[in-house]
């Protein structure tokens, strides 16, 4: 059913229901945004690069 | 717990108001789950405290600008962090498929997999899909909500998400 043909009911309830699906998205967006930025972060580049390391020492470990 | 055909990374978790996981793949690509409050949406102040939106992203990535390859240990990675978030009972978690690229559908597809391979099997939890919404641009949103089957709140917060989603007052 397209805008056209629906009642203003109907409408209302889609616009409605656009509304949260945009918010969850929105959350979403921002989530993405902090996480692209966070290696910024002294205390997730710590973790991030010792995990780094114990992948590193793992991998050589095999060889 | 999940089914682990293939070994899940080492993950830490930092926690914090949006808690946060990270990880490592063999490919030196640094991962970050977030699990971001999102029970503002909801008018029921008890069932607020435990909506979260889950997030996943690269927070390092080597390959830039291109995208890292993919191995089936992250899927089994996010799992087990998942089921750490759920150690709490009472929480609910939200996911939205992004529809960047228009690959909605296929995201959907991949999610509908990761869930039935790692998260379905242990019958510890539940999923509730909402119904579909196509923007007015043809933006395109595939959301679910995940709780586990013991969680006391369950029924009443997929009420509340289903009201949301079907836009009623």
């Amino acid at each position: 059913m397209d805008n056209a043909t629906m009642t203003p009911e109907q409408q209302a309830r889609r616009e409605r229901a656009l509304a949260f699906a945009r918010e969850l998205m929105r959350i979403k967006r921002e989530g993405q945004e902090e996480i692209r930025n966070d290696y910024k972060n002294p205390e997730v580049r710590e973790v991030i690069d010792r995990l780094r390391k114990r992948n590193a020492q793992q991998r050589s470990s095999r060889l | 717990m999940p089914n682990r055909e293939a070994p899940a990374y080492e993950f830490e978790a930092l926690g914090g108001s949006n808690n946060v996981y990270a990880f490592v793949s063999i490919n030196d690509v640094g991962y970050e789950v977030r699990f971001k409050p999102s029970g503002y949406l909801l008018p029921d102040p008890v069932l607020s405290d435990y909506v979260y939106e889950m997030v996943i992203d690269l927070v390092y990535n080597p390959f830039t600008p291109e995208l890292p390859p993919v191995d089936e240990r992250i899927s089994t990675t996010i799992a087990l962090i998942v089921h750490d978030f759920f150690q709490v009972r009472e929480r609910g978690m939200i996911y939205i498929c992004d529809d960047s690229d228009s690959r909605a559908y296929a995201r959907k597809r991949l999610f509908d997999r990761w869930y039935n391979q790692h998260i379905k099997v242990g019958a510890r939890f539940t999923r509730y899909e909402f119904p579909i919404e196509i923007d007015d641009d043809g933006t395109v949103y595939f959301a679910a909500l995940i709780c586990r089957l013991d969680n006391p709140y369950q029924v009443e917060m997929y009420m509340a998400f289903r009201r949301l989603a079907l836009g009623e007052k």
